[in-house]
């Protein structure tokens, strides 16, 4: 029995202090690699760049709901069918409204890894450190002015002098150490830092890349802080940068008789930003699912588009905002029904419903300058741009002026750039109230409206205690 | 550790035998079964007051040196009543030994070795080979179902083949409730192991194979498995030949399957009638609505279509089983085929299964004995989409599909959906043509395998050295004709994915038994490792020149990135267990375990767990002595901390960047934040229980109170979303699950041919959050709250519709009326997916030949919110076809009614009826999912012995099963017995707890099985 008992003992003491330092139990994973091997070279910062793009063009953000909500929100846009979306945004639900809260910060992330290791890898290949700095810096000016755009005022159209927008990350978050929680910062300071990277992209990002206009040039970034200007309401600097852009973009103007075929090319020619989908980006089903052919075609199969969901068709007001002989009218088919116009916007053309997304064409950039050259009291440069538009376009040249001139400018815009992420910015930058069309009952959504900015995400809100929500919600 | 274990093992092997000394003369004889007759080998010959005795060799023979004035001999053999023989002058003692009956001396296994119950501290519960021969189980964790106490099964999808929930004691761990399941000592894969249809792992054993079940529930039976015993472990040993006993038995049985009770569905004219109400409230057109679902005055322009009719069926199942078993005193073998095919009761799904069993037992020589066990099978699925709003599952679009559109059109070919407007209603989807044409195949096999080599090294100590081997492979195919419209652009599609699995354990243990006058004193002491791998890959191929080709080869081109991905853990561990008794009436228990897991960040990679359990056999005692009412009562007490890692992803704790997603043709890198200090969720378990005998073992059973306090609990704790990242798994805070179980059996009468036996366990359980990290009450919004339970039902409730202007109106957190357009922290506890009670009652009552079987299984105090209703109960807003009862609707102002005002759209002034707003549930579409179900009813009629050998059979039976016959229930949906999110981890506060699951269906089989 004793020995029996001092065996068990032994044994006893032997399992408790044993297997430390055991190799069988270090974890060896072969699908990732250790930070040091990660972040080593500019490969790794390269690849966190195409991480954000990528990003970008996800389904809550570019690839669809960023682009047509900005329609639905407003007046462009009627339910064809419904298939449960766009419903409530058609109609102003509350909470009905952009969210692209985490996809923003992710890229942010993402591209703040990129620029914290940077400045320590630059030394192996200064050309290309600089290109990713540029490219970096362009991608976290989009996310924040997109973030301060959806949950903010702009800087002096505050309601109620709520002037706050959104958090600015301090920094690159690598571990959990240094995740703090911080409270939302002013509009002005988000438009500082939004513009501050895009004036450091315009030095470094080359004039022209084979990869433009699917990431961005020096000229794309000025073209975004253009349109950031014209947000701001700064509109000279706005209309100053925009007619920069048209001499040094490689993008060009279409003209009237091209306009509508533009749209189903694999490239558009007035892209100066766009972002690419390869079919690697994509699951199987979420062509017919998300895609933005899938939301403005309905079924057809001469083009590919199989079962498309067809939600979204011409508001009468918008067809009514065509002149006659405007070849822009000619991207509305009717299909299905007398009523039922259809955007051959978004054809899908690449292939199960895939297709690269614009987000800064040239004509955005003669319709800024015309803007901004018309709200600063130069109608005759703004003539000039607006003209120019019009006559690519199959209309004749306009003489309007002061008001008139920029009523027929936002007429332009509005449809120029419709189904393009432009209509409800368009209302709320200005603060304007924001039309709506007369199936959606036709009562425009106030600018004062808490409704006009999109609620700060539920989760958000619990998960830091730093948050306020947006007043009404 | 390595080094360690090894020298473990070199201790064991040094370890000598305690010599006998020789005595004056000798007693011999051989041990047999009363019952049957056969030597039992390894029995226990002691002779009393000492420490002397042998064991019975092979053929039951012993020889034993005994004092010359005799004494008395104590004949000790799991399973068999003890017996005491005095010696007197005898020289030869033939002893047949008594099987004992009462559940107390029933044998179980426990890990890593067998034990009577009666000697037992923890609580262990078992299901026996015949409670659940030749019933269409599929697999054997269905057996369990309804037959434990603080064990709840249910089927998380009615799909033939596919998974079940199971759950030992409740919800104790947010991030996973799976037990550890140990098949003939292989830690088994489970879960679901295919991509087209859930294909449960464990239905690669054919349940008519299995001896036993055991449940091992508390910190004494479980704490031996350590870190992975946290959440119980099953333990499931496989039939064994018996010596000189050749056995063969075939047996075959056949069926049908049919739903239970569908959704009752509005006809053509029904939703006509509502669709054109809906219409003119909005503002439209009577005309825009005739169009589209025709008139409902103008019957030429009604169809009436039946697309459930055309989509369920009665599906039928037969099974064919042999079973050979047999060997001699050295060699004893079981062998079993079998083939099993079901049908589900709708079209295109199906499961099959092909089994191959051998299991071998060879006594070498005296020291050394080999078990193995080796099984192999095969199963192929037919799957359908389900468990979701998914508009191309049958269990979706059998309800919402509009009855005035004909699947198919007078040539019999299938129309475009809906005929009106093709494209209008579920993306264009024509149900009955995508489920017919689109292929959801899964086609796995799987082997499993273990050898133990048991060296004596002396009647005291034996050592036994165990490796075993589970292997999964499984092809999911799924095949999209470019016939349907939506994948006609795709030129047909097919995609593939393997996946592979593979878990491997092996372990040395020393096992110590030996008697010293009234001290019986054994031990285990032992090492293991094991290690799971599991990787799979994908790909999409798309245009094929013709829809019957479908090999990835036969492709035009090849859609997406082909996906795949390769991961394994590890563990190891040395433990350790001492057990006590005195006099058969004492009892105590310790174990302790140290493991080490692959998944744990380097600071934190080991730990310990143990246990203590202690029983007290009050029937032994002297002043139990003179009552009659008790023939058992022992007390039984146990604590322990055991661990669970199975919330923890493979390399959660590895800081690392892994390759996701593209750009231009850049890969892209992201992050994947890591906890490295994450350590194991600590289970502290303790277990209160009394196993009883009364009315000369009429009645028996157990009572258990338990608590489980499981803290560290793996799980995402939120981080600023503003930090590019969500959340990451911490050790998050404390959970309670605690419970009574209540277990009866009883012989309720037993006259000659007429014996009615029952069995009843109930289950009382509670669930709450104890404490959460930093002190806070909650985490997020509705995450987790202290005090609640970890699944609960979140959302609004319900105020009914108003009568002013058929609205539905709601309670808001502060209980003032709205009509949504609220935001999450609006909403407030409205119901709890946590059953308050389970268990089950089963009967056998027979008569001469003839015996009848059932059981019911219930649970109550859980609601449930049905998702279904979010389409069928819309009061017509959307395309979606209604259930009857809509009919009823809201008209003119004064109106009371429980269906409100048609609204197409259901957008009225920017609040969208459906949802209360903010992600919140509403009450409208919760009820009471509490049920009572006869599960299982089995009559079975015996031939005669007389007539059986007349033809050379052994034993013949008949006998016909009913599943799921009858179903006592307040649930607003088609099955409350599954519900998706209810099941283990899936606890989304506020979503519906249900979606066009694929329910459970009513099975009806007879057969016949006979022995030679």
């Amino acid at each position: 029995m004793k020995k029996v008992l001092s065996i068990f003992t032994l044994l006893l003491i032997a399992t408790v202090y044993s297997c430390e330092d055991f190799s069988f139990l270090e974890p060896e994973p072969k699908d990732r690699l250790t930070r040091d091997i990660a972040l080593s070279d500019l490969n790794g910062v390269s690849s966190h760049v195409a991480s954000a793009y990528n990003r970008f063009h996800g389904f809550g953000y570019y690839g669809q709901q960023f682009i047509l909500n900005e329609d639905a929100l407003a007046d462009n846009v009627n339910l064809l069918n419904n298939t449960g979306r766009y419903v409530t945004q058609l109609v102003n639900a509350a909470r009905a409204h952009n969210n692209i809260y985490t996809v923003g910060y992710q890229i942010i992330n993402d591209v703040n890894i990129a620029l914290a290791v940077l400045p320590d890898l630059a030394a192996e290949d200064p050309a290309r450190a600089s290109l990713l700095e540029g490219q970096a810096k362009f991608a976290r000016a989009l996310a924040y002015f997109d973030l301060a755009r959806v949950y903010g005022y702009e800087p002096s159209r505050e309601v109620a002098g709520f002037n706050t927008a959104v958090v600015i990350s301090p920094e690159a978050v690598l571990g959990t150490s240094n995740i703090v929680e911080t409270a939302r910062a002013t509009n002005t300071e988000v438009y500082s830092l939004v513009k501050a990277d895009l004036q450091s992209a315009i030095s470094l990002l080359p004039a022209t890349s084979t990869n433009s206009p699917y990431l961005p040039t020096s000229s794309a970034a000025k073209a975004l802080l253009a349109r950031v200007n014209l947000y701001e309401g700064s509109f000279a600097t706005a209309a100053q940068l925009a007619e920069e852009v048209m001499t040094e973009t490689s993008a060009t103007l279409s003209n009237a008789a091209d306009y509508v075929g533009t749209f189903a090319a694999a490239n558009h020619p007035e892209a100066i930003m766009a972002f690419n989908i390869s079919t690697l980006d994509w699951s199987t089903v979420d062509g017919v699912n998300n895609s933005l052919a899938s939301m403005t075609n309905t079924n057809d199969p001469s083009r590919g588009l199989n079962s498309a969901q067809g939600v979204l068709r011409a508001s009468v007001e918008l067809l009514a905002a065509y002149e006659p002989g405007d070849v822009r009218r000619d991207l509305w088919v009717a299909t299905t029904g007398p009523n039922n116009w259809e955007a051959r916007k978004w054809n899908g053309e690449l292939g199960g419903f895939r297709e690269h997304i614009p987000i800064i064409r040239y004509s955005e950039m003669l319709l800024i300058a015309a803007e901004g050259r018309a709200r600063s009291g130069n109608d005759g440069a703004a003539l000039t741009h607006i003209n120019r538009l019009r006559t690519n376009r199959g209309l004749a040249n306009s003489t309007d002026t002061g008001a008139a001139l920029i009523s027929l400018i936002m007429n332009e815009r509005r449809v120029e750039l419709v189904l393009e992420g432009h209509r409800f910015f368009d209302f709320k930058r200005l603060g304007l109230d924001i039309t709506k069309a007369a199936a959606q009952g036709g009562n425009p959504v106030p600018y004062t409206d808490f409704r006009v900015l999109a609620p700060i995400p539920d989760n958000a809100l619990g998960n830091n205690t730093l948050l306020v929500q947006n007043p009404g919600y | 550790m390595k080094r360690i274990l090894l020298s473990c093992f070199m201790l064991t092997f040094m370890l000598f035998s305690l010599a006998v000394s020789a005595q004056e003369r000798t007693v011999s004889g051989k041990v047999t079964g009363a019952d049957d007759g056969l030597p039992l080998p390894q029995v226990t010959v002691l002779l009393k007051g000492t420490n002397t005795g042998v064991a019975t060799e092979v053929d039951g023979t012993y020889r034993l040196s005994v004092p010359a004035d005799g004494g008395t001999l104590i004949f000790r053999f799991l399973g068999y009543v003890t017996q005491e023989i005095v010696i007197g002058n005898q020289t030869i003692i033939n002893v047949p030994m008594q099987p004992d009956v009462t559940s107390l001396g029933e044998v179980v296994v426990t890990g890593y070795g067998v034990e009577v119950k009666r000697d037992i501290t923890g609580a262990i519960a078992q299901v026996k080979a015949e409670d659940i021969e030749n019933l269409p189980l599929q697999s054997f964790d269905r057996a369990v179902q309804g037959r434990i106490a603080g064990v709840q099964v249910q089927a998380a999808s009615g799909q033939p083949g596919g998974a079940l929930s199971f759950q030992i004691r409740g919800q104790s761990s947010l991030a996973n409730n799976t037990p550890l399941y140990i098949i003939d000592g292989v830690q088994a894969i489970s879960g679901n192991i295919a991509g087209q249809a859930s294909n449960n792992a464990l239905a690669g054993l054919n349940s008519d194979d299995i001896a036993s079940i055991e449940v091992l529930k508390d910190a004494a039976a479980a704490a031996i498995y350590g870190a992975q015993a946290a959440n119980g472990v099953v333990v499931i040993t496989t039939k064994r030949g018996k010596a000189n006993q050749s056995e063969l038995s075939v047996s075959f049985q056949g069926g049908y399957s049919t739903p239970l009770n569908l959704y009752d569905m509005m006809n053509a004219q029904e939703l006509a009638t509502i669709k054109e109400a809906a219409y003119v409230n909005a503002g439209q057109s009577a005309a825009t609505s005739h169009a589209l679902y025709g008139n409902p005055n103008d019957p030429s322009t009604l169809n009436n279509y039946d697309w459930a009719d055309a989509l369920f069926r009665t599906g039928s199942m037969y099974s064919a089983n042999a079973r050979l078993s047999g060997g001699d005193e050295k060699t004893q073998f079981y062998m079993s085929v079998s083939t099993e095919m079901q049908e589900a009761f709708i079209i295109q799904s199906d499961w099959e299964r092909q089994t191959l069993r051998l299991n071998v037992t060879h006594q070498a020589n005296d020291r050394v004995k080999v078990t193995t066990s080796l099984g192999v099978s095969r199963q192929t699925q037919f799957g359908s989409i389900a468990n979701g709003n998914f508009v191309n599952g049958p269990f979706q679009a059998a309800f919402t599909s509009q009855p005035n559109s004909p699947a198919l059109d007078e040539n019999g070919n299938f129309n475009p959906y809906p005929v009106a407007a093709p494209g209008s209603h579920l993306f264009g989807y024509n149900i009955l043509q995508g489920v017919q044409q689109e292929r959801r195949e899964n086609d796995g096999g799987q082997v499993q395998g273990t050898m133990n080599i048991q060296y004596k090294i002396s009647d005291a100590f034996t050592f036994n050295a165990l490796g075993g081997i589970d292997w999964a492979a499984t092809k999911s195919i799924n095949e999209r004709p470019a016939t349907i419209p939506v994948f006609a652009a795709t030129g047909g599609q097919v995609f593939n994915q393997n996946q592979k699995f593979l878990n491997y354990n092996a372990s040395g243990t020393l096992n110590f038994n030996k008697v010293y006058g009234d001290h019986t004193v054994s031990g285990i002491a032992g090492g293991e490792i094991f290690k799971s791998l599991n990787s799979f890959e994908s790909v999409t191929a798309r245009g094929f020149s013709n829809q019957a080709l479908r090999l990835l080869s036969q492709a035009t081109n090849y859609f997406g990135a082909p996906s795949g991905s390769e991961s394994y853990y590890t563990r190891a561990g040395v433990f350790m267990r001492g057990s006590y008794n005195y006099k058969n009436k004492y009892y105590l228990n310790g174990t302790i375990r140290r493991d080490g897991s692959s998944r744990f960040g380097a600071q934190n990679r080991v730990g310990t767990f143990y246990s203590i359990g202690a029983s007290w056999r009050l029937i032994e005692e002297n002043f139990m002595a003179n009552q009659s009412l008790f023939n058992d009562l022992k007390l039984r007490l146990s604590y322990g901390v055991l661990g669970n890692s199975n919330g923890l992803g493979n390399f959660e704790a590895v800081p690392s960047f892994s390759a996701q997603r593209q750009y231009l043709g850049t890969a892209g890198q992201v992050l994947n934040l890591a906890n490295d200090q994450i350590t194991w969720e600590r289970s502290k378990q303790s277990n209160i229980g009394i196993d009883y005998a009364i009315l000369n073992n009429r009645i028996s059973g157990a009572f258990d109170f338990f608590r489980n306090d499981t803290g560290d609990q793996l799980f995402n704790t939120p981080l600023p979303i503003e930090s590019g990242f969500s959340s990451i798994r911490g050790n998050v805070g404390e959970v309670r699950s605690e419970g009574i179980e209540i277990e009866i059996q009883s012989v309720n009468v037993d006259a000659g041919d007429f014996r009615w036996s029952s069995g009843f366990n109930i289950t009382f359980q509670r669930n709450e959050v104890l404490s959460l990290p930093g002190g806070v009450d909650t985490l997020g919004v509705n995450t987790l709250i202290v005090g609640q339970p970890i699944s609960f039902i979140w959302g609004v409730n319900y105020a009914g519709i108003n009568p002013a202007n058929g609205r539905e109106l709601y309670y808001d957190r502060q209980g003032d009326l709205t009509y949504g357009n609220l935001g999450l922290a609006d909403g407030y506890i409205i119901g709890s997916p946590i059953a308050d009670y389970y268990g089950g009652l089963t009967n056998t009552v027979s008569y001469k030949n003839l015996s009848l079987d059932f059981l019911i299984q219930f649970q109550g105090g859980n609601e449930a919110i049905n998702g279904d209703l979010f389409n069928l109960d819309r009061q017509g807003n959307a395309e979606n076809n209604q259930l009857r009862r809509n009919l009823n609707y809201w008209k003119q102002p004064g109106d009371v009614t429980t269906t409100g005002r048609p609204f197409q759209g259901g957008v009225i002034d920017g609040i969208n009826s459906a949802t209360p707003g903010g992600g919140n549930n509403t009450a409208r579409y919760m009820s009471d999912a509490s049920y009572a179900r006869l599960k299982t009813v089995t009559l079975t009629y015996n031939l005669p012995k007389a007539i059986t050998t007349k033809i050379g059979m052994n034993n013949v039976s008949f006998f016909v099963t009913a599943v799921n016959l009858l179903t006592v229930t307040n649930f607003d949906g088609i099955d409350p017995e599954v519900i998706t999110n209810n099941s283990d981890t899936n606890r989304t506060a506020n979503a519906p707890s249900t979606f066009g699951v694929f329910p459970v269906g009513r099975q009806y089989t007879g057969g016949v099985s006979i022995k030679f």
